[in-house]
């Protein structure tokens, strides 16, 4: 039987799917001004009160990226309303409502996926998605965008349904997507995998110079060995210890 | 019409005098006794790229300055690398005060400041691998007698009794044979 649980976990790779994967997250908290302008700290043990520039529940985010030209000056913009209403002592509080971001494991929608409207006006358009936003549940269509949530609201009257859902692949090692009426695998295409330093993981070009490389990152060069810090130092440097310790008994 | 601003006298023909004032130059003059002597351009005082501009040496009371040690007239912040020869009015510059930076040698040092993307592909490979082996042998105990321990992954925990195997196992079961522990309870010879 299999003695490990960790190993027997099923795999999601497609939650962590983005352009913009391996941006540095105290960047993004940064461009998006939900950062502390000031700390108050040593409370005796009681926690820090941190003045934000923009308290991270008022943040409203958008289908752009916190770090796109437009966007930053935006949130600049919206940090220095936000601390002369403060100054100004109006008790105004920008608190939105929390944005209800559907779960990583519930999304279905990926870059490169060709999709169709099922309600509405535009029912039947067919379209390729270009980008997706995760924050404000966006989806962006080449020639028709839509925002979900409020267009699949009582949608199922309508007869549209879930039409894609993760189930277990027969192995059972890893989530795949299913169609909910037909039941074919629906592949992630391999444009949601792409990011800002590569196109497929596999063919990421390493950075001679700055990149270690897998093979060399992965070595295990840690010999156990039962000396404490101080006598691998003696070693090192060629003292030899000719006292004999005493036993110790652990009882 | 052309009016360059602060001309004083204008022409219809839309043509400047020569008039001092149609002529100005593009940084502000400043009367000679109204602030002092002045240079024009801008200003660069190395002074104020020293340590301390603001206050920032709780040592020192800006407030009451004659107050301050004699010690600390000089006070930058920074270990100084010599001392103020009292006899001679001179600093002397000590060679052993003055600071060195050791660094190791790198030379032949494989490592870079990053890791590699492909570092997850190899992880996601290996496994797979290995979750496929567990499977196949039907135990991880089994599975590692299959697999090479480097390509193994998550890789083997190091554990006391692992340790111990390595340092002292050939050594205890050598002298187990020899019989240095004596005769076992309910071992029959």
């Amino acid at each position: 039987m299999l003695s490990s649980r960790v190993l027997r976990l099923p795999r999601k790779p497609f939650v962590d799917l983005d352009y913009a994967k391996h941006m540095p997250a105290a960047y993004v908290e940064k461009v998006k001004r939900t950062v502390p302008r000031k700390t108050f700290g040593d409370r005796f043990g009681a926690p820090d009160i941190k003045m934000y520039y923009v308290h991270p529940d008022d943040y409203v985010p958008s289908h752009r990226r916190p770090w796109e030209d437009k966007q930053l000056s935006e949130h600049l913009h919206r940090a220095d309303k936000y601390f002369s209403a403060q100054l100004s002592n109006k008790f105004m509080r920008f608190r939105y409502p929390k944005n209800e971001r559907i779960a990583d494991t519930e999304w279905t929608f990926f870059p490169g996926d060709l999709v169709q409207v099922m309600v509405g006006k535009d029912k039947g358009r067919q379209g390729l998605i270009l980008t997706i936003s995760r924050d404000t549940s966006e989806v962006i269509v080449d020639g028709l965008h839509t925002k979900l949530g409020e267009d699949m609201e009582g949608s199922d009257k309508l007869g549209v349904d879930k039409t894609l859902r993760w189930q277990l692949n027969g192995a059972g090692d890893e989530y795949i997507r299913v169609s909910t009426k037909s039941g074919y695998e629906i592949p992630i295409p391999s444009q949601a995998k792409v990011t800002y330093e590569y196109l497929q993981p596999e063919n990421y070009i390493e950075v001679e110079g700055k990149d270690t490389p897998a093979d060399l990152v992965l070595t295990r060069t840690y010999i156990p060995k039962v000396a404490s810090f101080e006598q691998e130092i003696m070693e090192e440097i060629g003292i030899k210890e000719t006292r004999t310790p005493k036993p110790t008994y652990w009882y | 019409m052309l009016k360059p601003f602060g001309a004083v006298q204008s022409s219809f023909r839309g043509v400047r005098s020569l008039n001092a004032t149609n002529f100005r130059a593009p940084w502000p003059f400043v009367k000679k006794g109204a602030f002092g002597q002045r240079k024009i351009g801008p200003m660069n005082y190395e002074k104020f790229k020293w340590p301390g501009q603001n206050r920032e040496f709780p040592e020192l009371s800006p407030k009451f300055q004659k107050l301050n040690p004699k010690e600390l007239h000089r006070y930058t912040g920074v270990q100084e690398e010599g001392y103020h020869d009292e006899l001679s009015g001179e600093f002397v510059a000590v060679k052993e005060m003055r600071n060195e930076i050791v660094v190791p040698n790198l030379d032949g040092f494989k490592l870079g400041p990053y890791v590699s993307y492909r570092t997850d592909v190899q992880i996601e490979k290996r496994r797979i691998a290995y979750e496929k082996k567990v499977q196949e042998k039907g135990s991880e105990r089994l599975a590692d007698l299959h697999t090479v321990e480097d390509e193994r992954w998550p890789p083997p925990r190091m554990s006391a009794n692992t340790l111990f195997e390595l340092a002292y196992g050939d050594i205890v079961r050598s002298e187990y044979k020899e019989g240095k522990y004596g005769k076992v309870a309910g071992k029959q010879e």
